[in-house]
């Protein structure tokens, strides 16, 4: 099934767009999702994964304006969208 | 009370609902600590001394360099090279001298932070390193002080507030750690820094006079590119090694 994923911040440039789209099995959970976008696109994969391929507590998971836990056990269904944001500062 | 030179300066904000003269009186006593004064702080400084905040205590250091002058708006050119915080005291001077301007020549630091805090109302964060960022975070939440949380990054800004108490998450409850990707050099503009630093300011007023909803456990994100915003809905980590239980 089909996950679309929105990107903020760091995570835009490092994917090469604003939004980027993966292929996953049914009924993965969004941590899932994101593990595969992780392994699908190289360019953010440092970012969003820790070297032992957990999803950092730093990225910010939301599904319909809400924050999701790295937890979060509910499946996705297809289509779906998810927004990542990786941290940014001032200056 | 107010004198008739302030309310002679700040009639049109007094006419905004809700404000007035005891809004007003509300801002003259209040003390907002702005950290770091770049380009997001120094607008943040700008508008909060234009209302009348009564004291603003600003922490910044180093000196002025070429490459702060597209974004921070209380320099000028001609003071490259000096101390970055001389200049910022001395604009919002020339804006307002009817407030108090205390600028410290230092960024927070362990040595300073719970100082810096102690001395105000509300804290802005403008920080561009989360080293600084967490740290003030953890000084706020022990001493029970609104956050306003601002931050950019090529033409996204977001902005949120985190409240005292159990109702909204910190910053270690949103970012645990400090993020291993983010360098204290990055793509912006300072139309960028300048409209998230404005929207701060009001974040600060409005806790200031209790005016309006101000942004808890809501992150309002804007991508200035196409205008696109997102509010989200974020919340408490009952984990987090600051706020949680
Ligand atoms: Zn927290």
């Amino acid at each position: 099934m089909i996950v679309n994923f929105q990107l903020w911040g760091q995570l835009r440039q490092a994917a090469g767009g604003t939004s980027y789209v993966v292929d996953v099995p049914d009924g993965v959970t969004a941590t899932e999702a994101v593990q595969a976008l992780a392994s699908s696109c190289e360019g953010v994969r440092s970012m969003i994964l820790d070297d032992d391929g957990s999803v950092r507590p730093v990225i910010l998971i939301f599904r319909e304006g809400r924050q999701l836990e790295t937890d979060d056990t509910e499946s996705l269904l297809t289509g779906c969208e998810l927004t990542l944001m990786s941290p940014i500062a001032g200056g | 009370m107010l004198t008739p030179a302030e309310k002679a300066i700040y009639e049109w904000q007094m006419w905004v609902p809700g404000i007035g003269e005891a809004g007003q009186q509300k801002l003259k006593e209040s003390s907002v600590l702005i950290t770091r004064c770049g380009g997001l702080g120094g607008l943040v400084a700008y508008e909060l001394a234009a209302a009348g905040v009564g004291k603003l205590v600003i922490a910044h250091a180093g000196n002025l360099k070429p490459s702060d002058l597209h974004r921070q708006l209380l320099m000028t050119s001609d003071w490259v090279g000096k101390p970055r915080i001389d200049s910022i005291v001395r604009r919002l001077g020339e804006l307002n001298p009817l407030i108090e301007v205390l600028g410290i020549p230092e960024n927070v630091n362990n040595d300073n932070v719970a100082d810096l805090v102690g001395q105000v109302d509300v804290v802005v964060d403008c920080a561009p390193l989360f080293e600084e960022r967490l740290l003030l975070n953890r000084e706020t939440v022990r001493q029970g002080k609104p956050m306003v949380e601002c931050a950019m990054y090529e033409l996204q800004f977001h902005i949120t507030t985190f409240l005292p108490g159990p109702e909204t998450p910190c910053l270690a409850c949103l970012h645990p750690e400090e993020p291993p990707s983010w360098k204290r050099q990055f793509p912006v503009f300072g139309a960028v820094s300048g409209t998230v630093g404005c929207m701060g300011a009001m974040e600060a007023i409005k806790l200031v006079t209790g005016v309006g909803e101000p942004l808890g456990g809501r992150l309002l994100s804007m991508d200035m590119r196409d205008f696109k915003v997102m509010e989200s809905l974020i919340h408490r980590r009952n984990d987090c090694v600051v706020c949680g239980n």
